[in-house]
């Protein structure tokens, strides 16, 4: 199978790494013989039909650029050209998908196959884009854009086929709960802030965040894997957690509660907001850890906890796709 | 929040664009318009395209300036001279290169008869702006109206056009008041298509569905739906409330040549359509929306449609034969034929259809060229005949109302040859012999009191 990956980022580069320590296996494995046949960052595409040399491209990335790249091609070139699937793992951009969401559907309109682990373009038109991978018969397929390398899109949309999904319920960004859990401990909102961006947890900018708007944005992408809502971010009412305030946040503690950032739909409304949750909640996980309570019509809730960010991890999603790409294409019907 | 669509119907004449902005700047930013092309507009659009294809240059150029007359008068009263010359420009350049190529493709067609709607909405825009509204122009593709590549008559593609309609135009309300071009969309390529006929319609109930409008008002020349055609009865009842599915019965029978297509997306969203007459704006119209109001009525409306034919295949092979059905359906289908009533006795041995009738004589060709044989042994047709239909959600659940039916136009000696209901039962149709027709009709309105 022929791959182009847009965006050498963090992710970008774990999954280039991944696909070079494990192409065996994932070819003796699953009969997913991967070749990359283009990449790009946010200055140089290159491409070439017989497959990169993934090594070369890592070193020339450690040293900064593809510049000095033989094979330098066109964008256009990578998307519509003789690839089978697009990757698209560019940064996300919450305001309007750009340029994530022009790639994707030029790829989709092209006849490619499109796998992301990218949330803003989801965000912005997640049921236009279903809606164009149907219309051209080609499989979309995004489960890093929402918690990292955690399944939860496939504990929403696989692990409970055949029942209905009433309500999702969950902590899903890491840096927002990191805050609440040092806030727990006595720490000031900022000083906690100002932490989190020590250990990279936070960006500089911590605005998508600490505001609620990276919450909201997976919580768009859920509900509309487990409800088919419709929904896009202008959907969501979001409330961030600058105003909680230690007072209140040692009120609940007294009370055996805690403040969590909680994105809740039940494919009517959908909702991020901070809420006081039981001490013995299992949503009530520390850190930068992330939980999912899905409550399914007859087995009822059930909550998933991980990691929910991470180079690493996101790139094992990606390749998670790629696998189910290749068994639906194959038409093995084996559930992964 | 109103998306108001203003038919072809209703701008018959230069004057009458006036009247529309007049109204348009009275109900002011943050509502949606949709125009449809100056009547007569579109069919001079196609006629241009197939003359450049032909290499007609003299008939291209009258008719071309027929164009222009007809907008320059609009544009001579509010003295905005000059205000499509650009959009004018565009189009002379599509023609010439369809005439030089000689070749018209669907696709360089639906360009072409875009151009009604938007040289309107151009105008119409203009004039807003200089009485000071916010007003801005849209082509349905612009506005997020995104279709599949059938050119001439596109199907949107419903789940992104809301995403996109929402993003792009609803982006832009509540201070400005967006005109946009009915009928037209385009590919996820960005090429211009159009929604085939009504498709002015259809955009705005996209619209209005995506948006949550209030109500989606289609102005046209017309009081609302009637109970029955005036070809029946002089001066028919207007129906003040309907139902969606009530609408769609009544839509294929309507005079408008409204295409009942229009009504998915308000249906699915449950958002209100009003029919209204532009001429007489103290009246309501017809409501169409959610509620099935059953008090107004058992039977609501009779529908007439007139030049129809049946066409019977019979066969002792079709007998206890899966797939038999099936076969003749697959046929039909290939070659585009619609069917309007299906009926089959429960012998099995016989399969009757009802086509339009100028699709009668394509229909028994076909399926003698491709089916007569030993299990389809016999295939015959009847023309001139008529299609009558009762029509109400009050018939459901209520025993008895066959009877009457029937029973009424029985006692007219009136002979029925055909009859389907639906299971859900909001309509029963038959076919009688076609100078019955009316008279059918007539017998339910008088036994209905409609």
């Amino acid at each position: 199978m022929k791959a182009v990956i847009i965006g050498l980022g963090t992710v970008g580069r774990a999954l280039l790494r991944e696909v070079q320590e494990r192409g065996h296996e994932l070819k003796s494995k699953y009969g997913l013989n991967l070749k990359v046949v283009g990449v790009a960052d946010s200055k140089t595409a290159v491409y070439n039909e017989e497959g990169l040399n993934i090594a070369e491209i890592l070193k020339m990335k450690e040293r900064g650029i593809l510049n000095d790249h033989p094979n330098r091609a066109s964008l256009t070139e990578l998307i519509k050209g003789g690839t089978d699937v697009l990757v698209e793992l560019t940064p996300t951009n919450l305001k309007d998908g750009m340029p994530a969401v022009r790639y994707i559907r030029e790829a989709l309109s092209a006849g490619k196959h499109v796998i992301t682990a990218n949330k803003g373009p989801l965000a912005v038109e997640m049921p236009a884009l279903m809606e164009l991978a149907e219309y051209n018969g080609v499989h979309f397929l995004f489960s890093g854009a929402v918690g990292g390398g955690t399944p939860f899109i496939r504990f929403v949309s696989r692990c409970l086929l055949g029942e209905r999904v009433i309500r999702i319920r969950g902590i899903i960004n890491g840096t927002t709960n990191y805050i609440l859990t040092r806030m727990e401990e006595g720490l000031s909102f900022e000083k906690a802030l100002k932490e989190a961006q020590k250990l990279g947890y936070a960006e500089a900018d911590p605005s998508a965040d600490v505001d609620g708007w990276d919450s909201a944005a997976k919580l768009v992408i859920l509900s509309n894997v487990a409800f088919q809502s419709g929904v896009t971010l202008r959907d969501v009412e979001v409330e961030g957690i600058r105003d909680i305030g230690l007072e209140n946040v040692s009120d609940a503690l007294r009370n055996g509660e805690t403040y969590k950032l909680i994105a809740y739909s039940d494919g009517e409304s959908h909702l991020v907001k901070p809420q006081r949750i039981s001490l013995k909640s299992p949503l009530n996980v520390k850190g930068a850890l992330n939980a999912l309570q899905v409550e399914a019509e007859i087995s009822g809730k059930q909550t998933l906890v991980g990691k929910g960010a991470g180079g690493r991890e996101t790139a094992a999603a990606v390749i998670r796709d790629l696998v189910e790409l290749k068994v639906r294409l194959a038409g093995d019907g084996r559930c992964l | 929040m109103l998306v108001m669509k203003f038919g072809g119907s209703v701008m018959r004449l230069p004057e009458d664009v006036l009247k529309v902005i007049d109204y348009l700047e009275g109900q002011g930013q943050g509502n949606v318009a949709v125009v449809s092309a100056v009547k007569g507009v579109t069919d001079l659009l196609l006629d241009m395209a197939y003359l450049a294809s032909e290499g007609k240059e003299e008939e291209l150029k009258n008719k071309f300036l027929k164009l222009r007359e007809i907008h320059d008068e609009v544009m001579a009263a509010l003295d905005l001279r000059g205000a499509i010359d650009e959009d004018l420009s565009i189009l002379e350049r599509a023609l010439t290169g369809i005439f030089y190529l000689g070749e018209l493709s669907p696709k360089s067609r639906d360009f072409v008869a875009s151009f009604g709607e938007r040289l309107v909405g151009n105008i119409v825009v203009k004039e807003l702006r200089r009485r000071g509204i916010n007003a801005r122009f849209m082509m349905g593709g612009e506005a997020g109206i995104v279709t599949d590549d059938r050119f001439g008559d596109a199907n949107p593609l419903y789940r992104a056009s809301e995403v996109y309609i929402r993003n792009r135009l609803g982006a832009l309300l509540p201070d400005t008041l967006p005109v946009v071009a009915g009928f037209t969309g385009e590919t996820q390529d960005g090429r211009v298509t159009t929604l085939g006929r009504g498709g002015s319609d259809l955009t705005a109930t996209l619209i209005g569905a995506a948006l949550r409008a209030d109500e989606v008002v289609l102005w046209t020349d017309v009081d609302g739906l009637l109970s029955v055609s005036p070809k029946v009865v002089k001066n028919p009842r207007v129906l003040r409330k309907v139902s969606y599915r009530e609408a769609i019965e009544l839509s294929f029978f309507g005079a408008k040549g409204m295409h009942p297509k229009f009504l998915e997306p308000a249906m699915r969203k449950e958002v209100p359509v009003r029919i209204r007459n532009f001429w007489k704006r103290e009246d309501p119209g017809t409501l169409v929306s959610k509620e099935e109001e059953v008090k107004e009525g058992i039977v609501k409306a009779v529908g007439l449609r007139e030049d129809v034919s049946i066409i019977t295949v019979r066969g002792v092979g079709m007998i206890g034969r899966p797939g038999t059905a099936g076969r003749l359906f697959t046929v039909l289908g290939d070659h585009g034929i619609n069917v309007l009533m299906i009926s089959q006795s429960v012998s099995e041995s016989s399969i009757s259809l009802v086509v339009d009738g100028k699709d009668s004589s394509m229909t028994s060709n076909v399926l003698e060229d491709l089916l007569l044989g030993p299990i389809f042994s016999e295939i015959s047709v009847e023309d001139n005949l008529s299609v009558v239909s009762a029509i109400g959600a009050g018939m459901r659940g209520t025993p008895g109302v066959a009877a009457r039916v029937f029973k009424a136009v029985a006692e007219r000696g009136i002979n029925v040859k055909m009859i389907s209901q639906g299971s859900s039962e909001i309509n029963i149709s038959f076919v009688v012999d076609g100078k019955d027709g009316v008279e059918a009709a007539r017998a339910i309105y008088e036994e209905f009191k409609l």
